[in-house]
């Protein structure tokens, strides 16, 4: 195999055997990898119903095709799995050097399943695998981890780690690789600390191979070609000022989300968006492997009760840890950013989940003595303890663990909880971005802007600008996205050079440069009619897991005050978000009946009937 | 007329002095294209439109107190 690496490592914890199996040439072929990969292992060999910090839970690594190769940001993978905080299927999509090196050390894929009796941690150099103790990692945070595990095996090894949120499983740890990149969302590393894997090391030397190596180096430099021509023209946004440049556009389109989704505008967003990020604290940007761009944020608060260095914020953090608290002190946001790195938590659901509580503080369902001091919107020094204490699991943040939606239940305002299948909204307003609320109730993940980033055309005017208000025009988008997303995060490339250079600039987004790059790594000949049909075959297999694990139309949904309510001012003003129209016409186009379930027609033209 | 502008990421170059936020005096009649001809922004620097925060392009007509904005595309979040 070429592009592939052929082979999956599978690791049991429980008995601490390893095995490498081969990668099957047309799994490999319908599937992709990546995400693809890890949805045909998780369906084939998972029950949809388990308990997800249980033992028969699995959790598989997997990279694309594409990952480790010099393709425009080819270094990402995925972690998949069920979910302990939403019982959903999740995927979670992470760069940085840990996907390529995994890829480079000999694997396309890891699956861990069981459970270790006592802390371990994978350490693969170069194709050869163990298990080592890491009993004495364990309730180290996550920077701790990476250099003790470096300095055990080799400091030049990539690692993905959990910190003690995933040790005490707070139901939205992540799993941080290279320190600072995270597979944040939905809880992934709880399921990790729940199998005692404490972290994965890798060193890899070897070449990714490629079917035609003269045609993707020319290919490589003709992508590449195009994103240096747009930077001639001028400084790129997501170079110069990182993710948090978005807050321009969202809020100028009134969905830039403060105090829990109350409003669509944040008054004090120009204290917290990236230009300011970059004129006070900014080190130096930081691509991830393979890539041109370089969104990510080396930073520096230097002085006051908040010092400290890490990365980030980026966009989805300035808006949770941000405008959805109420807070406009950029290095108090940035400080509990760099908490949840460390700590290992998923920065949008631990945002989600203290702006929930400061709603019902501020309604009277919670009061000072639940907490232990009072919750104010915008309160930057409580979001700051909240944070340490979630991921420590100490006082309030014991409850905070559980999630914005077991939180607001437990106190009896559910609808409280800023949710779609138990997962915390990124930062988009629904009601101004009509797409992206039909993307959200759909995602096979719950609430995810990755899943088909609406934004991409009904705010940033990538790669053509369309009216985020308008909604009967959005559900042929959504699925026709949605599909594409899904080949992206198969081949183990990034969306944010993917879309804009890979795919054809209009909202067909036919992934032409994708096929390209594709065909030279693998030979495999692919057609793009083809892999949009792997991008269909992927939904309709993560739905299938979702199905089986009792899910169905009525958690296509989202918060009654994005459906019911309408926004109280700002562009958007007097608009809800009609996601019950656009539905109707999303399941048709889907092949779906309109209970939300693939006809049999549909699966069996995607292959995935038998499974 | 008199109408806001906003300027934002790689257009604030086009700001006349005193910031990226201001007003400009306009006669009636304007469209979002003379605004750009006014500072000055030339066809090829590509700009994401919007006026009162709806979708705009260069043709829409401008009303007095409008507030027009202008920003680089951007593509991520």
């Amino acid at each position: 195999m070429t592009g592939w690496m052929g082979k999956i490592l599978r690791v049991n914890l429980s008995n601490g055997e390893i095995n490498e199996e081969t990668l099957d040439s047309q799994v490999a072929r319908d599937f992709v990898g990546g995400r693809g990969l890890a949805i045909y292992y998780m369906l084939k060999e998972v029950d949809p119903n388990c308990d997800a910090l249980g033992n028969e839970n699995k959790l598989v690594m997997t990279t694309g095709p594409l990952t480790g190769t010099r393709a425009p940001t080819g270094g990402r993978y995925m972690v998949t799995t069920k979910s302990p905080l939403t019982d959903a299927i999740t995927c979670s999509n992470s760069g940085g050097n840990f996907p390529a090196e995994l890829k480079k050390s000999g694997f396309d894929a890891i699956i861990f399943e069981g459970r270790a009796a006592e802390p371990v941690y994978l350490w693969i150099n170069d194709g050869k695998a163990e298990l080592k103790p890491a009993g004495h990692l364990w309730g180290k945070d996550t920077h701790e981890t990476d250099d003790a595990i470096r300095a055990e095996t080799d400091n030049k090894a990539k690692t993905a780690v959990i910190g003690p949120a995933g040790e005490k499983r707070v139901l939205f740890a992540s799993i941080m690789n290279d320190r600072d990149r995270a597979a944040g969302r939905a809880g992934v590393g709880a399921v990790m600390g729940a199998k005692k894997l404490k972290g994965v090391a890798v060193r890899g030397t070897q070449k990714v191979s490629m079917a035609d190596e003269e045609r993707f180096i020319e290919i490589n430099q003709k992508y590449r070609g195009r994103f240096k021509e747009v930077k001639k023209a001028g400084p790129y946004p997501l170079t110069t000022h990182g993710t948090a440049i978005t807050v321009v556009a969202t809020q100028a389109h009134g969905v830039f989300p403060p105090r829990n989704f109350q409003t669509g505008q944040f008054k004090e967003w120009e204290a917290i968006y990236g230009e300011a990020l970059t004129e006070k604290y900014l080190v130096k940007a930081k691509p991830c492997f393979s890539c041109p761009i370089a969104c990510g944020r080396v930073t520096k608060v230097p002085d006051g009760p908040y010092q400290g260095q890490g990365e980030g914020p980026e966009y989805e953090t300035v808006y949770s840890l941000g405008s959805d608290v109420g807070v406009g002190d950029l290095a108090a946001l940035t400080k509990a950013n760099y908490l949840c790195n460390e700590l290992g938590l998923d920065t949008i659901s631990m945002g989600s989940a203290i702006a929930c509580a400061m709603e019902l503080y501020e309604n009277g369902h919670l009061s000072e003595s639940d907490i232990g001091f009072p919750l104010e919107w915008g309160d930057g020094e409580a979001l700051v303890k909240l944070t340490q204490q979630t991921g420590m699991r100490e006082g309030f943040g014991d409850i905070l663990a559980e999630g914005s939606l077991r939180m607001a239940t437990r106190y009896g305002h559910p609808e409280l909880a800023m949710v779609s299948k138990g997962l915390d909204l990124p930062g988009y307003d629904p009601r101004g971005t009509q797409g992206l609320g039909l993307n959200y109730a759909t995602s096979p993940i719950g609430a995810s802007h990755m899943r088909g980033d609406l934004p991409y055309c009904e705010l940033l005017g990538v790669p053509v600008k369309i009216d985020g208000l308008t909604w009967a025009d959005k559900p042929p988008i959504v699925v026709k996205w949605q599909n594409v997303f899904s080949l992206i995060d198969a081949a183990g490339l990034c969306v944010f050079f993917s879309i804009r250079y890979l795919c054809d600039p209009t909202l067909e987004i036919r992934p032409e440069g994708i096929m390209n790059l594709l065909n030279a790594a693998t030979g495999a000949d692919y057609g793009l009619d083809e892999l949009e049909k792997i991008g269909d075959r992927i939904l309709n297999a993560e739905r299938l897991f979702l199905l089986r694990a009792g899910f169905d139309r009525r958690q296509d949904s989202l918060p009654a005050r994005f459906t019911d309510t309408p926004m109280p001012d700002g562009p958007a003003k007097g608009v809800v978000c009609h996601l019950d129209e656009m539905l109707e016409q999303y399941y048709q186009i889907r092949g779906w009946s309109q209970d939300g379930l693939p006809t049999e027609e549909k699966l069996n033209d995607l292959g995935l009937a038998g499974m | 007329m008199k109408v806001h502008v906003d300027l934002y990421v790689n257009l604030k170059k086009y700001a006349p002095a005193n910031g990226s936020s201001f007003e400009i005096q306009l006669e009636s009649g304007a469209t979002v294209k003379t605004v750009l001809k006014v500072l000055k922004i030339p066809a090829n620097e590509k700009a994401i439109v919007l006026v009162n925060g709806r979708n705009a392009d260069e043709s829409n007509p401008l009303k007095e107190k409008d507030t027009i904005t202008l920003y680089s595309p951007i593509s991520g979040g």
